[in-house]
């Protein structure tokens, strides 16, 4: 007969268990760099813990993840943007073709990257983006065409430019 | 270039399991802060509310086909606790809702001191004196419940917590309470044991067990009336949102202790947030105000650690 046993500190080890590779992976979007990355990990699921008690629903729960990411992927790069230091390579590229894009997209914007990341990455809609990013929906629809247009102008074969999710 | 090599390149990045252990050790730490913290904004002058226990509209008395509360414990491996629910300060209740495809059974709570076997700890004082409550939840279909290894159970996980009148169910739930339990499956049933630090000192206010989808508090699951400070469950949330009223004596009631139960928790020295759990830091700043449940196998003689957080 199976037992299970619960806490209610199990909230901090389920939000993380769940979130935790989203949020690093949308850090890393946004900042280009892993030790970036690695401290608005950090201090995103520390300001987690100092919410508001209760989200309306777990879709709530994320979409509050990921602003707050990106606004503190903001503020950290908005305090080191003078660094000089080369940025470090810290993923693993299985093919030639990843490399390739791994490297345009360092190019791009910050806000192409994250609109690229949430959309191809994230799955969200345009909408769900506007929201997180606090921008206009038509705003969101210009970036990723624009973003699009540069990957593929670079990128052999070109860059999916598939139906936006609404 | 298809769309999937951004994402499949992109979710070889994984923070490390090293960073994930260090962020929940800070949220954990972080988290007794702000507790404590909320708790003195929200702490103000009772609310008294008398009440009638009445079960919600809607409950129905079902108690076909479920094991007994007692019974519950029993397999759980808490024979003190098995004996309590079926002592005289045991409240059998046994009320049924239905809602989501699932009924749940309020089958019975009894509260005291050391009657558990269980031994729940925060910041290594003994949190003896505990309110149990048994709850089975059952599909509605007839089915059995989804077994733990499957991942259908995921959707059959549910948030079980008191809730005070006169509280915002975010200000005083089972986060505040250390709550937790243990569960199983028994013949397709899903029988939830369940504690808390002692409720029957708010007696005179009311006490609800709210029960939610998900394993997280939603705000959104119920709707509290700050006027009269009553909750109900919301029918718009997306899920499940139950509430029984606990049919609790009034006579037991303590709001002295209630109320330095709430002051308790803003700190020994009731100040600033600081004091009853700041010696629970290490230099490093790690985390040590755990909630540890041992068990006493009743064989050896040892108390053997089943669940630490």
């Amino acid at each position: 007969m199976a037992i299970q046993s619960f806490r209610t500190d199990d909230d901090i080890d389920e939000v993380v268990e769940r979130y935790s590779s989203m949020v690093y992976r949308l850090a890393l979007a946004h900042t280009k760099h892993a030790h970036d990355a690695e401290d608005v990990f950090q201090d995103v699921f520390l300001r987690y813990v100092s919410r508001p008690r209760g989200f309306e629903s777990e879709e709530h729960r994320k979409a509050w993840l990921i602003r707050v990411t990106i606004n503190r992927g903001r503020s950290l790069w908005s305090a080191w943007f003078r660094k000089t230091e080369p940025l470090s390579d810290d993923m693993v590229f299985e093919t030639q073709e990843e490399g390739d894009l791994y490297e345009y997209l360092k190019l791009l914007p910050q806000k192409y990257r994250t609109v690229i990341h949430l959309f191809y990455c994230e799955d969200l809609s345009v909408r769900q983006i506007g929201e997180a990013l606090g921008a206009k929906e038509s705003t969101v629809r210009t970036w990723l065409t624009r973003a699009r247009a540069i990957l593929g102008e670079k990128l052999k074969g070109g860059f999916p430019d598939e139906q936006e999710r609404l | 270039m298809s769309r999937n090599v951004y994402k499949e390149m992109m979710n070889r990045a994984v923070p490390s399991a090293a960073l994930v252990r260090k962020t929940k050790t800070r949220m954990k730490k972080e988290e007794s802060i702000v507790i404590k913290q909320s708790l003195k904004l929200a702490f103000r002058p009772a609310i008294v509310v008398v009440m009638v226990m009445v079960l919600a509209t809607g409950t129905v008395f079902a108690a076909i086909n479920l094991l007994g509360a007692g019974d519950v414990a029993e397999q759980l491996g808490n024979p003190s606790l098995s004996a309590a629910f079926e002592g005289e300060s045991a409240v059998e209740i046994n009320a049924s809702q239905t809602a989501g495809g699932y009924t749940f059974t309020l089958m019975s709570m009894v509260s005291g001191s050391d009657i558990s076997d269980q031994r729940v700890t925060r910041n290594g004082e003994v949190l003896s004196d505990r309110t149990y409550a048994v709850i089975a939840i059952q599909k509605a279909d007839g089915s059995p419940m989804a077994d733990f290894d499957d991942p259908a159970a995921d959707d059959e996980r549910f948030f079980i917590s008191p809730y005070v009148k006169g509280y915002a169910p975010q200000e005083l739930n089972s986060y505040m309470l250390s709550g937790g339990g243990s569960m199983t499956i028994i013949d397709g049933v899903l029988y939830v044991l369940t504690d808390v630090d002692n409720i029957t000192m708010f007696a005179d206010r009311g006490v609800y067990i709210g029960i939610s989808s998900g394993v997280f508090f939603f705000g959104e699951a119920f709707i509290f009336d700050e006027g009269t400070g009553e909750m109900a469950p919301n029918p718009a949330f997306d899920g499940v949102s139950v509430l029984f009223d606990l049919p609790l004596d009034i006579s037991l009631a303590d709001p002295e202790k209630a109320e330095q139960y709430m002051a308790g928790l803003l700190g020994a020295d009731g100040e600033d947030g600081e004091g009853a759990s700041e010696g629970a830091y290490d230099e490093y700043g790690d985390y040590q105000r755990e909630v540890v449940v041992e068990v006493d196998d009743g064989n050896s003689g040892y108390w053997l650690e089943v669940a630490r957080d």
